[in-house]
Formats: structure tokens, sequence, C-alpha cells
């Protein structure tokens, strides 16, 4: 009796499952051949590396905030929504010995992202793109990452229309001044304590050194490859609206300029753009009180930065290059 | 490894296959086989704090059968000051990873000139750890108060107080209930598998399509409350309930159904507790493992009938309650609401007086009762408090119920939680709060089961951890 009941559940149970698991195999295989920003940008870095001047990383900061047609040299946004250091350098490692033209590499770093970690972050379900498109196969084991259909962000776009939500060169183009929320800027000193670590009393001192001293380590991981290969780096802190930057902890962001500060003092080739209270971006150029619009803050933000490089960066770079003819002549 | 995820299906197939097919000789052999289980479990969440579990069972176990010892001798004193150490020490240690950083906080606020070091404060919070003590501590109080007898074995003590499906969030086990199941062998049974399999689907359903999908609106109301209007947010505070509700009882329900599977009983944890019509009504049909402990544990022996000790007794129960949720003034307050509410309700003579069964009135007054109380949970400044009554006091509010119907976003929300509250309601008198015994055709019933799955399937949000699992 005893056993046959085990007989007979077994079998009524598989039985059951089945349709369900034909159901999710085919939502895998339809999910496996729909494009997303990651597949797009890991084929586009494929096949185009090796031309790319100026590469963007980081989040949904840089991701929307930067359009790369707006600056002069070939450049590519390979940032990302959440996407932190970690990913930034799993990247830019992936690619970085077929980016033979490369000059620049744009790495923003925020009041947020120097305590952000995607791996124990809510948004921790893009991670399963990075596995899946980008193949980076060195990340804890996590049986939900090899599947798409484990993953709501994937799974709703079955039922989207194809409306692309980035451009050619990677940039974000959805968010307009016109899409965005009324009121926004009141929810300001909100969002700034989210981004807070002092909000999240849950969180011990010890979680937040590490998660900034593993951050400041792929940050300069990044910086000493760029820096054997002559790559400059821009640190750049994009801008964010008043009620936000007056709502902040002076202490992260401190650590946010110290942050910065190590790495301008442990390698030349790195300089910081610190933006975040730039008082030319005013109320239209923001989508929200961190992320600027697509239409108006990131056209802003491009032609200053292009500027900069083709400006100040560039002359710095022609005088500190040292002509082949005199480096032969000497040796 | 939250029970909503891929890795825990196939973490329980394993288990569940290795259980009835390798280790099903003896209930010897099933307890060790699922205590090594239970701590791989619990492992996986966070191996840090798998030796306080392992130190609470110890200490259990010794000091059970120390009690029992002294009983047996008639060493009446002995054994009581046995269970009150044994008490000293569960609470020291809840008390510890659990308020101390509070208790440090509120004395450096009160007192001026005290500054608190920053890094003797954020002492990690161990996973489950209000479940596993108070089921612990149920064990020894009732050994003491010869309830249960002090077990011998210390592998299904250690079971007791670990069983995987409750340890991270209930519900509180009880020795007299658990314990005599564990000494026996379990033997499969078809229909409780399948009991089982139905509650899993039930909670899982309850957790993914209504409490996770409640919890987007509710945050997003939440971090721009100032931008918002009085309809949203009274929208918010009701959504909020229903997220509380369907979060927690659906993890119950999976619970209740896993432990099912492996051939063990856990009782309901909820009853309907939305169709109560007072106060007194809502709180023992509510997260039942907890106010059920409370009541015999704490309230039973503090019984007093004059007028001052009762308003004391059910000060502190809801004081306790509110602290047992969380090291945070908010449900301190919370408690003293509840408390309020219960005194007003039992000094007005109320529960005197028959009440109409499921009189509509009733239900809607304590349901806005609840619902208030459960927003207090949610203030982070007393300026949000106000804003939000303010804005709630408005005309404008009553387009609330334009947002409800009209919203398409919303109106999924609220059907799924129609759904919810009707399925529960067809349920009441059941043992289960999903049987689908008024489905009688076998065809019929399998297809509820394939459309819950599927809109389990296509609603999937990830990233949405068990609201109780912090507590």
């Amino acid at each position: 009796m005893h056993n046959s009941e085990k007989t007979h559940f077994l079998v009524k149970v598989i039985l059951a499952f089945m349709p369900i698991l034909v159901v999710l195999a085919i939502c895998e295989i339809l999910l496996h051949h729909c494009d997303n920003e990651y597949k797009y940008k890991n084929e586009w870095l494929s096949q185009n590396a090796k031309d790319v001047q100026v590469l963007i990383l980081g989040p949904s900061h840089t991701r929307t905030g930067i359009n790369p047609s707006y600056l002069s040299e070939k450049a590519f946004n390979a940032a990302s929504m959440a996407q932190d250091f970690k990913y930034d350098y799993l990247i830019f490692s992936k690619f970085i010995n077929q980016m033979e033209s490369l000059r620049y590499v744009i790495l923003p770093v925020s009041y947020a992202t120097i305590l952000h970690s995607l791996d124990s972050s809510s948004e921790k379900g893009y991670i399963h793109y990075y596995i899946l498109e980008y193949n980076f196969d060195n990340q804890p084991f996590h049986l939900n990452n090899c599947f798409y259909f484990c993953h709501s962000n994937s799974i709703m776009q079955l039922f989207q229309n194809d409306t692309p939500t980035y451009a050619k060169l990677g940039n974000g183009i959805t968010s307009t001044s016109t899409s965005r929320t009324q009121g926004w800027e009141k929810i300001a000193p909100a969002t700034a304590k989210s981004h807070s670590a002092s909000f999240y009393p849950e969180v011990s001192n010890k979680q937040i050194l590490t998660i900034y001293s593993q951050n400041l380590n792929y940050a300069q991981q990044i910086v000493n490859l760029c820096e054997e290969r002559n790559v400059h780096v821009i640190l750049l802190t994009t801008p964010t609206y008043k009620t936000y930057w007056e709502n902040i902890d002076p202490k992260q962001y401190d650590m946010m300029l110290d942050f910065c500060k190590q790495l301008q003092d442990e390698h030349s080739n790195v300089s910081y753009l610190n933006m975040m209270k730039d008082e030319r971006f005013g109320y239209d150029d923001f989508y929200d009180c961190h992320h600027l619009s697509v239409d108006y803050g990131a056209i802003k933000l491009s032609t200053i930065l292009n500027d900069y490089i083709m400006n100040t960066l560039e002359p710095q770079r022609a005088s500190s290059i040292i002509p082949a003819t005199e480096t032969t002549t000497s040796e | 490894m939250a029970f909503n995820s891929l890795e825990f299906a196939v973490f329980l197939l394993i288990v569940f296959l290795l259980y009835w097919l390798a280790f099903d000789k003896n209930a010897k052999s099933q307890n060790a086989f699922l205590l090594i289980v239970s701590y791989t479990f619990y492992a996986l969440a966070d191996w840090r704090f798998l030796g306080l579990i392992a130190f609470t069972t110890l200490c259990s176990y010794s000091f059970g059968l120390e009690i029992s010892r002294h009983k047996a001798k008639s060493e009446e004193k002995k054994a009581k000051s046995m269970s009150a150490a044994n008490i000293v020490i569960n609470l020291l240690v809840l008390g510890f990873f659990k308020y101390f950083n509070f208790f440090v906080e509120s004395f450096a606020t009160v007192i001026p000139g005290i500054e608190t070091n920053t890094t003797l404060l954020k002492v990690a919070l161990p996973l489950g750890i209000s479940y596993y003590t108070f089921t612990a501590l149920s064990y020894t109080i009732d050994v003491y108060k010869g309830k249960t007898k002090a077990t011998k074995d210390i592998v299904q003590l250690a079971l007791y107080i670990s069983f995987f499906p409750q340890i991270i969030a209930g519900p509180i086990g009880r020795s007299t209930y658990l314990l005599p199941q564990y000494a026996e062998r379990r033997l499969f049974l078809y229909k409780y598998g399948v009991d089982g399999l139905r509650q899993f689907l039930w909670g899982l359903f309850k957790k993914v399509v209504i409490a996770d999908h409640c919890a987007i609106y509710v945050q997003a109301i939440n971090s721009s409350y100032q931008s918002q209007p009085g309809s949203a947010i009274l929208l918010a505070i009701i959504l909020g309930t229903f997220q509380i509700y369907a979060d927690f009882s659906g993890y119950s329900d999976m619970a209740i159904g896993i432990a099912r599977l492996f051939g063990i009983k856990i009782r309901k944890n909820f009853d309907n507790p939305f169709f109560s019509t007072n106060i007194a009504e809502f709180w023992s049909r509510w997260h039942i493992s907890l106010t059920s402990w409370l009541r015999d544990y704490i309230y039973k022996p503090l019984m007093g009938w004059t007028k001052i000790s009762i308003i004391r007794n059910i000060l502190i129960v809801f004081i306790i309650c509110g602290l047992w949720h969380g090291a945070n003034w908010n449900y301190v307050l919370w408690g003293l609401y509840n408390a309020l509410l219960f005194a007003l309700y039992v000094f007005t003579n109320q529960w005197q007086k028959k009440t109409k069964k499921n009189h509509p009135g009733h239900i809607l007054l304590t349901f806005t009762l609840i619902c208030f109380g459960f927003s207090i949970l949610g203030i982070e400044q007393s300026e949000q408090a106000q804003i939000c009554f303010q804005k709630i006091c408005s005309w404008e509010t009553l387009s609330f119920l334009k947002t409800l119907f009209f919203d398409f976003s919303t109106l999924k929300r609220t059907i799924a939680i129609i759904f919810m509250l009707v399925v529960e309601w067809i349920h009441r008198n059941e043992e289960y709060p999903f049987t689908l015994n008024i489905v009688k055709n076998h065809c019929a019933r399998l297809c509820i089961y394939y459309i819950l799955c599927m809109v389990i399937i296509f609603s999937n949000i990830e990233g949405q951890p068990f609201i109780y699992a912090q507590f």
C-alpha cells in the first residue's frame, strides 16, 4: 500500500508537470531568440571592438546620460541598468584585447554606486543577462540565472512590442523629459536617503566597507588594464538635481571623493570630473533626480564631455607623448 | 534559497525522493535525514549562525532533561529555576542579536551626551531567530508544565527546532503537536502528497501574484508619497495590508504544504483574518502560531481579573508582539495601537455582546482599523504620517475607487485579491485554505491548477524576499 501509493503519486506528478515543463521549455527557446540590450551590446562589441575609441561603462546614469553620437571619436555605450564596477570590469576585460583603437574609458563613480553591488542588490534579476549573453562563467552558481524564464524582466519580453529601448551606439533612449513622472523633484530627498548606506540599519559597517573596497578593487583593475595600454580613464560623477544632492549623507559623499582621489593618486592616466552639483544642468535636463533626460541632459553632458576630451585631454596627451623617433634616439 | 525559486524546486525534489526512497526505513533515519537537510538549507541561506541553532538546541535538550529529572524527584523549585534559566539564556541570545542595536540606539537618543560607537552597533540578525527561539522555548516550558515529556533523542529535538520549512519564517512549532509526529515513522499517503503540493501551489500564488505585485505599488507610493494624491496613498495602505497577508500566509501555506509532503502536519497559521468582525477575532485568526504562543506562555500565566491587571496584560502581550516583529519603535507603536483597540473592545464589553456573524459593517470597520495599524509600520518620520494623513483627508481620496477598477495594473491586483478572498472564504471550514473539494470534476480541478501555474509563471517577480523572514 505504502509503496504503491508512492509510485502512483510520482507517476501522476510527473504526468501533471509535463505540460508545465513543455510551456517553460517553449518560453525558454523563444526568449533565447528574443533581442535584448545585453545580447546586442555583446554582439556589437565582439564585431566592432577594434574600432572603439571611447568606451562608456557604468549603470543607468551613463546609459541614459551619455549619447555616444555627440562625441567626436568613435564611442560605444556599454553601460546597463544597475551595472556595478564588477560587471564593468568583466565587460572591459573581455573586450580589452580586441580594442586596439581605444583611447578613453568613461567610468562613472556616483554617490550611490560606490556602495552598490548588483550581486546583493534587489536588482540582481539582471545578472542572468551577463551570464547568458556575455557568457561570464565565473559567477557564483545560481540555477535561476541559467534560464530566462525565471526572470520577470525576460519573460515580459514575450508580451512586449519590439520598440527598442536603446540606440545603435548602446545608449538608452526612453527616458525623455516628456515621459518623466510628475513631481519627480519632490521625491528626491527620499531617493537620496535610499541611496545612503546609513538608511539601512540592517547593513553592517563591515558589509559597507567590503562592498566599497570590492568596488575600488574592480575600478583599480580597470585602470590598471588601461594604464598598460596607454588608455586614459575619465572618472565621472554625473549631474544630480538640487533636491537630491542637498539631502545626501556628507560622509558617503566624502567616501565617493576618496574613491576617486585614491585612483587618481595611484595612477597617472586618471582624471576626475565631478558634475554632481553642476549648475549648468537645470530642471529640463533631468529625467528624475539622479538621471539625465535623453533629449536634453544627455546631449548637454555628452557635449561637455566631448569638449573636455578634445580641448583639455587631447592637447595634454599630445604634449606628454614622446615621439617614437626621440625614444629610439635616446636608446 | 527562497521557496519561490527554481533552486528550491530542485532541492525539494531531490530531498523528497531521497526521503521516501532511501531514508524511509524508520523514524530515526527519517529524522536524521531531515535534520541534515534542514541544517543544509539554513547553511545555504546563512551558514554563520548555524552554531547558534545548535546552541539553542543543546540548551533546550539539556535543560529539558534536567527539568524532567527534577520534576520526577518532585523538586519543583529546582525544576522552576532550571526552566527560568533556560528562558533567560534564550531571551539573552535573542535580545543580543535582535535588540542590541535597537536598545543601544534608543538609550543614546534618550540620554544626551552619550555617543554610540557605530562599530559596536549593527549586530547581524540571524535568520529566523525569533521563530526557532520561540519554538525551542515552547518545548522547555511544556516540559516544565508537564504537557510534554522531555525527549532523550537529540536528533528529534533538533529537527523540531530546525525543520526546514518552518525555520526561516514559521509557523512557530509547538512541542505537544509536533514531537509526537517526529517520534513515529511517517508513512507516505497519496492524499498527503496531493494536499502538500496543492498548499504549496496556493502559497506560491499568493506570494508571487498578489504580495509581490502589491509590493511594487506600495514601494513606489512609499518612496514618493510627497508627490502622490491621497487616493494613491489610501490604495497603497490597503494594498500594503494585503501584501503583508499574502506574503506571510503564502509562506505559511508553502511551509505547511512542504511539511505535508514529508508526512508532517503543521497547523494552519491564518484563518481568514480579514473576515473578522472585531479586533479580538482578528488576533485569533492572524499568525495563529504566534498569538497562541503569546496567549499560552505570557497572557495566561499573567492572568488577572481586575481591570488594571487586564490592561497590564494586554499591554505586555501586544508590546511583546510588536517587538517580536521588529526591533523598531514603529513596531512598539503598532503593538500599543493594537493593545488600545483590544482594551477598548474588552472594556466596552463588546466581547459579551453577541455580534452577528459575518456582519459586513463590522468586517469593514475591523479591516479599516487593521489597515491603519499596518500603515504605522511603513512610516519613517512623523512628518510622513502628517503629510499622508492630510492627503487622505482630502476629497480627492474618494477617487481611489476609480483607480481600483479603472487603472489596468491596479485592476489586475484587485481581481487577484478578490479571487484569493473568495477561494479562502469558500474553504473557511476546511483544514487547508485550498482543497478544491467543491470542484468534483477531476479535469476541471486540473485546469484550475494549470491556470494557477501559468499565472505564477507569467507574473513572476524576482528579488522580493519574504517580509516575515526578516522578523
